[in-house]
Order: structure tokens, then C-alpha cells, then sequence
């Protein structure tokens, strides 16, 4: 699904914002929390207000575990498997909630890159993110 | 990758390994518990069913009865929500009865996944996440019998029904966002 010259994009886009993965991830998750006030329910334990800490080291882990994905994309499997188990079977997240938080990443993308979020690297992001969601959801039982 | 009748290993991708087939005190097991289980079987259907649907919100969306019921006590009085839980129980209770009978078993769940697949268009990681909330609601209903080893072999089975459903979602073509993705 994903060609190679995509791949090579995606891994591309990633490094160069390692740097603010806070500030990426701290957005997106504010813009699901605002968006889909039920996403909510999941960080009933943190404090999730703009710029907490809890909103900006969730962010980042959250943004990190992506980036570092998108490093080899076709070793996915392998690479999420300790997030995998921890989605199934700690979190159980209800799994529609991953393709809000694609969605909002997105739109974070979008604003942070301007020009630079060209059609070609939305469309590869999207498939992306939605393999990642759809990896992450396999260990669910 | 081609699924195969062989019901040893078959792995792939994204793809559930197929385990091996239950043995004869595996099946034993089985409908040992069930039995006891199918006796309050419309109640615990419908345990079952209000835990998926409390826990996983989104899984109401194939349901317009209770699509925006958030109150448990509301669902358990729906038509629709207690209809669906027998025919679950039902399902499984075909499927326990014919443990001795692959191609039975096959049939039926082909049935349940190409229903699903093609008329409701029920994502299938739905049945993954049902298997794993009724062999939780199963374990608190019936501690005494939900032992350790029993919960192995449920787990056991719900892979084969899970492997029999998806089986179905791909004959039909059911286009699956996966690992294989990548």
C-alpha cells in the first residue's frame, strides 16, 4: 500500500520534527480532546488542560512511538509490538479512537508544515497512520 | 497468502496464525462449561453484549435501537440488544455442539462472517474485541468453573471462531487495513 518512494517520505517528515514532538503531539491530542470531547475518557487520570505537563509527555511519546515506526516502516509489526500488547491488553482502547487521533495529527501536520504538507505527503501520512492504527489494534482480543 | 485447509500453522503478515485443533479433552472442557453456562444462557448473552458495547462504544454503531444508549440499565431493556445477544449465543452454541464436526463449524461461522461482512459491514476487529470481553464476563459469572486452564482453552476457541470468521471477510473480499499494509 505504502510505495517505497512514500516510505522514504514519511521517515523523512518524521526526523525533521523529532525535534517539536511535543508541541506536535501536545496539539493533536488537544485538538481529539476538543474535537471529541468522548476521547476524553481515556485520561480521566491526567491533567490534559493546553501545555500541561501530562498533555506535553503524553504528546511526545505518543509523536516518538510514531516517528520511531516510520524509521522502517515495513518492520511496523516488529517494532510496535511492546505497543501493541500494552493497547490490547492494558489500555483497550476502544479502537475507532485511533483514527481520531490520525485525524487530528493530521490536521496538526497540515499546520505546522504549511507548504510543505503537500498532497502527495497527506495522502502518504494517511496511509501511514491508518497502518499504524491498524497495527497497533491486531493484539486486541 | 493463501489461507490454506490445513489447520496447522499459517502465518503471515498481519495474518492470525491458525493454532492447532483442539484436542479431545480440550473439546471436553469445553462443553463441560458451556453447559453450565447455556443454562442462563439470555442473561449472560446479554452481560456480555452491555460490557462490549459500555467498553467499546463504537461498536453500537451497526445498531440503530441503541446506537445512542449510554445508560446500561437503558440497553438491557432493548429489543434489538437482547436479539443480537441470542443469536450470539446461539452462534456459539452451534459451533460447542459440532466441535467434532470441522465442516459444520466452518459453515456456520462462514455464514456469521459473510453476514457480517457483507450486510452489516461490521469491521472484524470487533469479534476479536467481543471474544476478549465475553471470556472476561465468563471468568466473573462463573469463577468456579473459569479456572486458569479452562480460560486457556476459550481462548483457544475464540481464535478458531475468530480464523473462520475472517476467513469469510476475506472470501467476500473485505478490504483490511492491516500489518500486510506495510
Amino acid at each position: 500500500m505504502l510505495s517505497k518512494k512514500e516510505k522514504e517520505l514519511i521517515a523523512n517528515i518524521w526526523e525533521r520534527l523529532s525535534p517539536v514532538a511535543e508541541d506536535i503531539g501536545a496539539e493533536a491530542l488537544l485538538r481529539m480532546f476538543t474535537t471529541f470531547p468522548g476521547t476524553k475518557t481515556y485520561f480521566s487520570h491526567l491533567d490534559i488542560s493546553p501545555r500541561s505537563p501530562h498533555l506535553l509527555s503524553h504528546g511526545k511519546k505518543i509523536v516518538m512511538a510514531i516517528a520511531e515506526g516510520a524509521k522502517d516502516i515495513s518492520q511496523l509489526t516488529v517494532t510496535l509490538a511492546p505497543l501493541q500488547t500494552l493497547h490490547a491488553y492494558q489500555l483497550r482502547i476502544d479502537p475507532t479512537n485511533f483514527k481520531l487521533l490520525s485525524h487530528c495529527m493530521l490536521v496538526t501536520l497540515a499546520s505546522f508544515m504549511g507548504e510543505n504538507f503537500t498532497a502527495v505527503a497527506h495522502a502518504a501520512m494517511d496511509k501511514y497512520l491508518s497502518a499504524f492504527a491498524a497495527v497497533l489494534a491486531e493484539k486486541y482480543r | 497468502m493463501s489461507r490454506g485447509e490445513s489447520p496447522l500453522h499459517v502465518r503471515g503478515s498481519g495474518e492470525m496464525e491458525r493454532e492447532e485443533p483442539l484436542t479431545d479433552a480440550e473439546r471436553e472442557i469445553i462443553r463441560d462449561t458451556w453447559g453450565r453456562v447455556y443454562e442462563n444462557c439470555e442473561d449472560v448473552g446479554v452481560s456480555v453484549l452491555i460490557r462490549f458495547f459500555v467498553n467499546f462504544p463504537s461498536a453500537k454503531q451497526y445498531f440503530s435501537q441503541f446506537q445512542d444508549m449510554e445508560d446500561p440499565e437503558e440497553m438491557e431493556r432493548s429489543g434489538q440488544l437482547r436479539h443480537h445477544a441470542r443469536r450470539v449465543m446461539n452462534a456459539i452454541n452451534t459451533v460447542v455442539e459440532n466441535l467434532h464436526d470441522p465442516e459444520k463449524v466452518s459453515s456456520v461461522l462462514g455464514l456469521v462472517g459473510r453476514a457480517h461482512a457483507v450486510k452489516h459491514k461490521v469491521e472484524p476487529v470487533y469479534f476479536k474485541i467481543l471474544s476478549g470481553v465475553m471470556l472476561e464476563v465468563l471468568s466473573e459469572d462463573f469463577p468456579e468453573c473459569f479456572t486458569a486452564e479452562v480460560q486457556t482453552v476459550w481462548t483457544k476457541l475464540m481464535g478458531v471462531v475468530y480464523w473462520h470468521v475472517t476467513g469469510a471477510y476475506t472470501e467476500v473480499g473485505w478490504l483490511q487495513v492491516s500489518s500486510s499494509a506495510v
